[in-house]
């Protein structure tokens, strides 16, 4: 190469560089604060979450929700009480959070604080304090203490999901932005309050990915991934997001489910109207911002305002989103078998979902012949508010990077046994018993249960007898059956 | 879930030293905020007072802050607009400066960050006390022997006679004009009694309605937030909005040039608002009740019923503090003028 080709193209290559450069500056210089920011902060970490415009937050840039809920009071008066306005003060939560932050040297304050907290997070008010409960405890400032309130959601004018580790929505992988300015999912929003600012990602099920999909920090595991879930349903397929099961009454919910169609377009939801107290715009719906899911111990048990419509909720929830069937035949060997099938109705992710390790969907079953003699039991609870091991349950087997169990979210490297059931889908619990030769027949009684997580569980956390987990039953089905593994009444079965 | 079972968890949350105290009404602090930089002392407390009430720092030297926010009435002086030197009327109504100090900015556009800021304002007002800038009035005060020692009092330092210690003293006096154990107050500690029914009613008429929005308990103004807040009035439309005018005035925007501050107005306080008709920046809307009704009708966008307008308005009533006694200060003479000379 001659050196003055060799000039020639390196005036063409710098020419090049320089366009470039130009271009980029000019995309900055026009791009609103808001956007650029949308890489993880530094001072988040390990969370994914960001503050727009590299910002340095004080508590006080954040509203208390009770100001917002004096003109959105419909939207107040379905987050009080929610598991959303107790992410930080969940006792339960507290504890593990306290041995998470031990075990980690404190990357989890913000790992997991990132959701729990986010203001907490971004204003850097959230401390660990190892004086406070069994395990320690945290402080914030208290416009952190609402968990994921109002300002948390409504202040979020972006996503740091691309440029996340994991490139997904997770981990709090949300830009902050609080201010004047409140983002939300509805056009032409015009307050006399605040300034309005339409987002579009607050119409998608990716939001709520955001937190609702969670990766270990270092090795990357799927530790929760109800958003992934959601990605691979039939849920998704039908544009059907979070928002129309978790933000609108549980009746219109599982009429979304059995249809398959949007929340909006459920027939007579009842759900439109204004979405704060002198607005301007009649909404086709207002969403509740109860985002009930199966959590019904909480709120009640602290007495927090709402609690009991929210435990209600919750018990309506988990009653109607999985259905029981059954049916029995002879199997290899001579033995009866029994097979119950449990479908995932209504829930657009797997039952049960987050975290799969520790909530408990399992089945209760009892068999007893025309005689009332017990032929099987199973799943049923013992003095220690606790099922044995041979019990059908639900959910994913986690373990450490060592292959060794453990349900301690720091620790989880790896599941090694799925059992969650997917969305539309279902699984079998199967069982075999021999039938006395002399009974006449048999009844077969089936229950779905769920408890958020298992005694010991809660035990190691609050202390032993701290409290007692509460059961509720998601199902129950009762069959006869004769001697010939025929269905029969059971009145037809006492009258023999 | 029994009795027991619950007492331990509320036990485990005590625990976590959060509290699960469901949200209440509260009574107006008897604390203001108070600047790091002018922190409140007896002698500049005094000093504010006397110059609050000195009529020598106007042109004409007849208009005092009194004039316009009378201390002996609501704080303001229940005209339409005021009135200042040479009988010339300003566009906005005086706004009350009882618990002022609990508003985040200053005047109907919020264009004073505090309340030092805010005093140096209506001095140079040309509609207001009509002084031509802010060293003659610096003069005026050096020129006066008794408030040299005032001031030295106040300040100490080596010129302790300034504007910025004037308004400095201004606003620590400001700072103690509190109206607290309002039946609202007393209703809110506890005293059942405190409201009549029909005000407890109007209240929860209050909040249902969603005026608390922006008018927010306990001091029932806007919130008290870095920068102030803006709200827009009037936001609907309605036959109001051009019987009194609303809409002439562009308010915050005047400020900031910003397109979205069109019409935005700090939230003044509702206490003692029954004491400082006529009502809202313009002044034009002359009782109490009408106001009530013009709010509802263009914040709102709801028309009330007159018995419900009769509640809030004897909720608003309710609002009406215990004034401290103030007594008139002596002020430092200027023998042989009546204003210092020039």
């Amino acid at each position: 190469m001659t050196s003055t080709l060799r000039n020639r193209m390196m005036l063409v290559v710098g020419l090049v560089a320089g366009i470039a450069a130009s271009l980029m500056y000019s995309a900055s210089a026009e791009t609103p604060p808001e956007k650029l920011a949308a890489t993880p902060s530094v001072a988040c970490k390990p969370s994914n979450l960001a503050v727009a415009g590299g910002r340095t937050l004080k508590a006080e840039d954040f509203e208390e929700p009770q100001a917002c809920g004096k003109c959105h009071q419909r939207q107040m008066k379905g987050w009080q009480g929610s598991m959303h306005s107790l992410a930080f003060k969940d006792p339960v939560f507290q504890a593990e959070w306290a041995l998470a932050v031990k075990a980690t040297e404190g990357k989890a304050l913000n790992d997991c604080g990132g959701c729990h907290t986010a203001i907490g997070v971004t204003t850097g008010t959230v401390k660990f304090d190892p004086s406070m409960g069994k395990h320690g405890g945290f402080t914030v400032a208290k416009q952190g203490e609402h968990g994921v309130s109002c300002e948390v959601c409504h202040s979020v004018s972006g996503s740091t999901a691309k440029n996340s580790p994991t490139g997904q929505p997770g981990n709090a992988s949300l830009v902050l932005n609080p201010g004047e300015t409140k983002y939300g999912p509805l056009l032409k929003s015009v307050s006399g309050y605040h300034e309005t600012q339409y987002s579009e990602l607050h119409t998608k099920a990716e939001f709520c990915g955001s937190c609702h999909n969670i990766f270990h920090s270092e090795n990357k595991f799927p530790i929760e991934h109800t958003y992934d879930e959601w990605k691979s349903s039939p849920y998704a397929q039908a544009d059907i997001p979070c928002q129309d099961c978790h933000m609108v009454p549980v009746e219109v919910a599982n009429q979304v489910a059995d249809r398959m169609v949007r929340a909006k377009d459920v027939p007579n939801h009842g759900l439109g109207g204004l979405a704060a107290k002198g607005a301007k715009v009649e909404r086709e719906i207002v969403h509740d911002h109860g985002f009930v899911g199966g959590n019904a111990v909480i709120a009640a048990a602290l007495g927090s305002p709402g609690a009991e419509e929210h435990k209600a909720e919750a018990l309506k929830r988990l009653q109607g989103v999985a259905d029981l069937d059954m049916d029995v035949r002879v199997g290899k060997g001579g033995a009866q078998e029994l097979r119950v099938k449990v479908t995932n109705l209504r829930a657009g992710h797997h039952l049960p979902t987050s975290l799969t390790f520790i909530r408990r969907i399992w089945l209760d079953v009892a068999i007893t012949d025309d005689q009332g003699r017990v032929i099987l039991r199973s799943g049923e609870l013992d003095a220690n508010n606790r099922v044995d091991e041979d019990t059908v349950i639900f959910g994913n087997h986690s373990v450490d990077k060592a292959g060794k169990p453990t349900i301690n979210p720091w620790e989880i490297a790896s599941f090694t046994q799925l059992n969650t059931i997917p969305p539309k889908g279902f699984r079998f619990g199967k069982y075999a018993f021999k039938l006395p030769a002399d009974a006449k027949g048999f009844k077969v009684v089936v229950k779905l249960n769920y408890q958020s997580y298992d005694q010991a569980v809660a035990d190691k956390l609050l202390g032993k007898g701290a409290v007692l987990v509460p059961t509720i039953e998601m199902k129950a089905l009762t069959r006869s059956y004769g001697a010939d593994l025929k269905m029969v009444e059971a009145r037809t079965l006492a009258s023999r | 879930m029994t009795h027991t079972l619950k007492h331990h968890w509320l036990a485990i949350l005590a625990g976590t030293g959060l509290s699960a105290a469901a949200l209440a009404w509260d009574a107006l602090p008897l604390q203001v905020p108070v600047p790091a930089d002018n922190p409140q002392t007896e002698a500049k407390i005094e000093l504010g007072k006397q110059l609050f009430f000195d009529p020598r720092f106007s042109s004409t030297g007849t208009i005092s802050c009194n004039t316009c926010h009378n201390l002996f009435l609501g704080g303001d002086d229940n005209r339409p607009t005021s009135m200042g030197v040479h009988g010339r009327t300003g566009p906005r109504n005086a706004p009350t400066v009882w618990n002022s100090a609990f508003h985040a900015t200053q005047f109907w556009d919020g264009r004073a960050a505090s309340l030092e800021e805010q005093a140096k304002g209506p001095v140079v007002a040309s509609v207001e006390m009509g002084m031509a800038d802010l060293d003659m009035v610096a003069k005026r005060m050096r020129a006066i022997t008794g408030y040299q020692a005032a001031f030295a009092r106040a300040f100490g330092g080596d010129n302790p006679v300034s504007i910025d210690n004037a308004a400095k003293a201004v606003a620590a006096f400001e700072r103690t004009l509190i109206t607290p154990n309002s039946p609202y107050d007393r209703w809110a500690q506890g005293d059942a009694n405190a409201m009549l029914p029909n005000q407890v009613q109007g209240l929860l008429l209050f909040d249902q309605l969603g005026c608390t929005g922006c008018h927010q308990a306990p001091f029932f103004g806007g919130p008290n937030k870095r920068g102030g807040h803006f709200a827009v009035f009037p936001f609907h439309d309605g036959e109001y909005v051009g019987t009194y005018n609303l809409r002439a005035d562009m308010g915050r925007h005047a400020v900031t040039g910003r397109k979205s501050d069109r019409h935005k107005y700090k939230v003044p306080t509702l206490r003692n608002v029954a004491l400082t008709a006529p009502y809202f920046h313009n002044g034009a809307v002359p009782t109490l009740d009408q106001a009530v009704r013009v709010m509802a009708t263009t914040q709102l966008n709801a028309t009330l019923f007159e018995e419900e307008v009769a509640h809030i308005s004897a909720f608003l009533n309710a609002l009406t503090g215990e004034f401290p006694s103030i007594a008139m200060p002596r002020l430092p003479p200027t023998p042989g003028a009546s204003i210092p000379t020039e």
